[in-house]
């Protein structure tokens, strides 16, 4: 166990090995969101109540959901990179952080839309939209704090810093349509429960979540794979490549 | 036209500036439903004038960097010296930062707006009164910048302060739609008068340059 943790941990180990997933992850992503697409817009119902515009849902509730797990994996990289000083932990919140605010970002644009025949309003200060849209400042902060002083390792540090604090979200988002009265309906998307709605709709649902996680990790793979070689580049085994 | 173009290659490649000041203005508009009330019936009338004061505050947050850079290097005396009238730098200067600066936060505007529960129609005349009232911003900034004086950015605040101040006595008018047009016919006998002001600045500039 501590052994692979190590190996991974290298660098130059991860670089060589995850070179292999990247076709793997570029091909499953393709084939799992266009089938997604294509199951979720063309095939699966419209609601009996929203119409048509219960399809956003296929690209809102995977993305919020994305959302959230990958602010849970940067300030698990964070804490990694804080306790154990890995070098490569520290470069993944990095190459994490502008993906997770993109998506945040889509999830908020994709609840908005959805907002406005469902609610009647664009937005609101609810719970649940305040404390994802504060997912998404402290992507940002994540993000300035690491531009802000370079690349230097007190950058870094406090970049950790503010991912793990941030933590404390993840749990306000998840409870925040049990504890508060908000506009934003419960989860639908339970892993221990049936779900409430037919197959024909969750099954796409599930398909696209598959699909946008592929979709992360293949985007977070090549960011972080840039982002070795980018800090390593005086190292011997880029010169090597360099110069192959 | 090729100092525009340098201006807005310098703004592409440090969008950082732009992101930060608008970044901000998200921030502080966040904070007032949190500090306030999230209740769209009390945030509505708030609305305009808190978009106004963030419009201002974000602008002189990337005002400042659009000048310090080149004054530090030297590349803004090299302008001032160069054979172009010093109106057209001033403008050309203007232009990138309005690009770079207050479009990104006009298109932010409307969505702003929408957050504090404004109507479709008080953005739209919001948009509007923006879209005249900006520019001021910057032509009394490079006002008190480009005039030889480099006023301290304060002191800008103190000059730009009766901006925010005619764009929000909007506010009262709203409800009367005829009335919004007198509201941003105001603002542009304003932006007349800044721009003239502007222009006897740059006049005691150039007389200042050719003298000197």
């Amino acid at each position: 166990m501590w052994r692979w943790f190590h190996q991974w941990g290298s660098p130059k180990f991860f670089y060589h090995r995850s070179g292999a997933l990247i076709p793997v992850l570029a091909l499953a992503s393709g084939l799992i969101l266009g089938a997604g697409v294509f199951w979720g817009l063309l095939i699966a119902p419209a609601d009996y109540q929203q119409g048509e515009s219960v399809r956003i849902m296929y690209v809102h509730v995977p993305a919020a959901i994305l959302a959230q797990s990958s602010y849970a994996m940067m300030a698990v990289m964070a804490l990694i990179s804080l306790i154990w000083r890995l070098k490569i932990a520290d470069a993944a919140v990095q190459a994490v952080a502008p993906i997770g605010a993109c998506i945040t970002l889509l999830a908020l644009a994709t609840g908005s839309l959805w907002g406005k025949p469902m609610w009647g309003t664009y937005w609101v200060w609810d719970a649940r939209l305040t404390s994802t849209l504060i997912l998404f400042f402290l992507f940002a902060g994540v993000l300035a704090l690491r531009n802000a002083a370079g690349q230097s390792q007190t950058a870094g540090r406090a970049a950790s810093v503010l991912a793990v604090i941030g933590l404390i979200n993840l749990p306000i988002i998840k409870y925040s349509v049990d504890w508060w009265f908000t506009l934003h309906q419960p989860a639908s998307f339970t892993l221990t429960e049936a779900p409430a709605m037919p197959f024909s709709m969750w099954g796409p649902l599930l398909v696209m979540v598959v699909g946008f996680y592929c979709w992360f990790f293949l985007t977070w793979l090549i960011r972080l794979r840039h982002e070795i070689v980018r800090r390593e580049v005086r190292s011997d085994w880029v010169q090597q490549m360099m110069k192959q | 036209m090729m100092l525009l173009l340098r201006e807005l290659k310098i703004m592409l490649r440090s969008p950082a500036g732009a992101i930060q000041s608008l970044m901000f203005a998200v921030l502080v508009i966040t904070l007032f439903p949190l500090a306030i009330t999230p209740d769209p019936d009390q945030l509505e009338p708030l609305g305009i004038g808190l978009i106004w004061v963030v419009m201002l505050l974000s602008c002189l947050l990337a005002a400042d960097k659009s000048l310090a850079s080149d004054y530090a290097d030297g590349s803004l005396e090299q302008m001032v010296l160069s054979h172009y009238p010093l109106w057209w730098v001033c403008l050309v200067k203007s232009m990138a930062h309005w690009v770079s600066c207050a479009l990104p936060l006009l298109l932010m505007a409307p969505v702003l707006g929408a957050m504090l529960a404004m109507t479709s129609e008080n953005i739209v005349w919001l948009m509007a009164s923006l879209v005249l009232g900006i520019p001021d911003f910057k032509f009394v900034l490079y006002l008190g910048r480009h005039a030889d004086g480099w006023i301290e950015s304060k002191q800008c605040v103190a000059a730009n302060l009766d901006r925010p101040i005619s764009g929000a006595n909007l506010d009262p008018w709203y409800p009367v739609g005829d009335d919004w047009g007198r509201g941003l016919l105001w603002l542009h006998v304003g932006r007349l008068a800044v721009s003239i002001a502007c222009d006897l600045a740059l006049c005691d500039g150039h007389s200042r340059k050719n003298s000197g």
